[in-house]
């Protein structure tokens, strides 16, 4: 079997799978399939059908149409994606029904970003009541909901999107969200009722009382004694108080003065332990980034690793490695010269060609962060290789970079003045550009 | 625990019709084959 039977059984095996992943109802592992199957053979038409039908049934109507029109263009015969195209042309109403409700999402998504969440609800919940398949938009109300504790019903939008596409992650994140065991919150309403102890005359009360008023005279002497002792007190007590206040208020002065003076020593040894603590986090930062830690790497770890991969010949991944590494902060001479000498060892036109084909790929299969490091690195090596500098745009452009995109996109036109990708480049900068104006039009 | 502001950025605005042109044209990339020739040139290329 050749090469070229391989690619296409490739392509074949993933649109197989991705037909069985859509027919049990796994609509994102089926895009993800759908997706490899085109990167092997971009003119399966079926592939391509199969995917357009899954974007429309999420709600993603133009990734739908696009997919059926470049179907089309590639067969032109015998192609259901002229069917689907047909039904939707046919029925122009109803598209520009969808169309409007894209846009009342896409107006909902601006407020909730700008923090008008009861503005984004009230747009969010028309577009899900016209268009309950729209994934993303259910999505959206689904946070809105967990982010105002309406757990119930986010928990119903959620199952609204699982019914669709069951293995949808980000749903299933929220459901994680909203299934959390709650505390159960016990009502208190019993009051404890402490009996208190009634008071009882005891017996030697009662034997006195009676034994008190049964004396006579002899008791009105003693409590005439009793009376001028009081009386004397209550007079002489005032003197006294003043007197033993003053000096009470004095030792509670020098109290208050002693405490102040903890106090702010306090504080001022609150501050010295925070500006030890964060020159001790500085310092634990800075041998990190040296030496790293269990999950990430640090410069010498990345070194490391850029030998060991040149000596296996993967000069590539030595090259990626390096590329990492900030040479100023090597600390030794010796650390430098290996780093250098590794660099004009693995900086080679064959290693940049060999990034572009990896970052080409990555971009392909959406992982635009891997693509735009591959890719930069490849431009590093070789500035000269215009399919490079081509998806590194689209690779910002797709990860919603348009500074970076339209600034990859002008380096295009002004270093390969008069090329189609040069014009493409310009069209898509004229197009950016014009939309950054009309989003600052309407804020 | 979900972090509303962090989930909330992985929202992207959904293309209108409008933009059917731009979703087509975006969609417009090689596929493995494209990739192996375009290999395979600047190969040719290094020899010469």
């Amino acid at each position: 079997m050749d090469i070229k039977e391989k690619i296409a059984n490739s392509a074949k095996w993933y649109y197989n799978l991705g037909l069985e992943k859509a027919k049990e109802g796994n609509l994102t592992g089926a895009t993800a399939n759908l997706k490899t199957s085109l990167f092997f053979n971009k003119n399966d038409v079926d592939a391509r059908n199969l995917l357009g039908l899954i974007y429309f049934q999420t709600g993603q109507i133009v990734e739908g149409l696009a997919q059926w029109v470049i179907s089309s263009n590639l067969k032109k015969d015998n192609n259901a994606a002229n069917d689907y195209l047909a039904a939707t042309q046919a029925n122009a109403t109803e598209l520009d029904r969808m169309n409007q409700v894209i846009k009342k999402y896409n107006q909902a998504l601006t407020y909730a970003k700008q923090g008008d969440e009861d503005l984004a609800m009230l747009q969010v919940k028309k577009v899900v009541s016209i268009m309950p398949n729209f994934i993303d938009a259910q999505l959206l109300m689904a946070l809105l909901l967990i982010h105002q504790d309406n757990t119930k019903e986010a928990y119903e939008r959620i199952q609204d999107v699982l019914a669709i596409d069951r293995k949808n992650s980000k749903a299933l994140d929220f459901l994680q969200e909203v299934e959390k065991p709650k505390e159960e919150v016990v009502a208190d309403t019993a009051e404890k009722v402490i009996d208190k102890p009634k008071k009882e005359k005891g017996a030697v009360m009662e034997r006195f009382e009676k034994g008190l008023w049964g004396r006579g005279p002899l008791l009105y002497v003693i409590a005439g004694i009793i009376v001028g002792v009081i009386v004397s007190m209550a007079l002489i007590y005032p003197t006294i108080k003043r007197s033993s206040a003053s000096s009470y208020q004095s030792q509670i002065d020098d109290y208050k003065e002693q405490i102040l003076a903890k106090d702010t020593q306090l504080k001022s040894n609150e501050k010295n332990i925070k500006e030890a603590n964060s020159a001790k986090k500085k310092a634990e930062e800075e041998l990190k980034s040296y030496i790293g830690d269990a999950k990430t790497e640090g410069l010498y770890d990345k070194l490391l690793t850029a030998m060991d991969a040149y000596s296996q010949k993967d000069y590539s991944t030595a090259a990626i490695n390096l590329n990492k590494i900030n040479r100023k902060k090597l600390a030794t001479k010796k650390m430098k010269k290996v780093y250098d000498d590794l660099k004009i060892n693995t900086y080679t036109t064959t290693v940049a060609t060999n990034l572009y084909a990896r970052g080409y790929s990555a971009y392909v299969n959406g992982d635009n962060k891997s693509a735009i490091e591959y890719l930069t690195l490849s431009i590093d090596i070789n500035s000269t290789k215009l399919t490079s500098y081509l998806y590194l745009g689209r690779a910002y452009e797709s990860s919603k970079d348009k500074k970076k995109a339209i600034s990859t996109y002008k380096t295009i036109v002004e270093k390969f003045p008069g090329t189609n990708t040069a014009k493409d480049a310009q069209a898509r900068i004229d197009a950016m550009e014009k939309k950054n104006t009309e989003t600052k039009k309407l804020n | 625990m979900i972090n509303f502001k962090e989930e909330l950025k992985k929202f992207h605005p959904c293309l209108d019709v409008d933009q059917t042109e731009e979703a087509i044209y975006s969609d417009n990339q090689g596929d493995v084959q494209d990739l192996i020739k375009e290999i395979k040139a600047d190969l040719a290329k290094e020899e010469q």
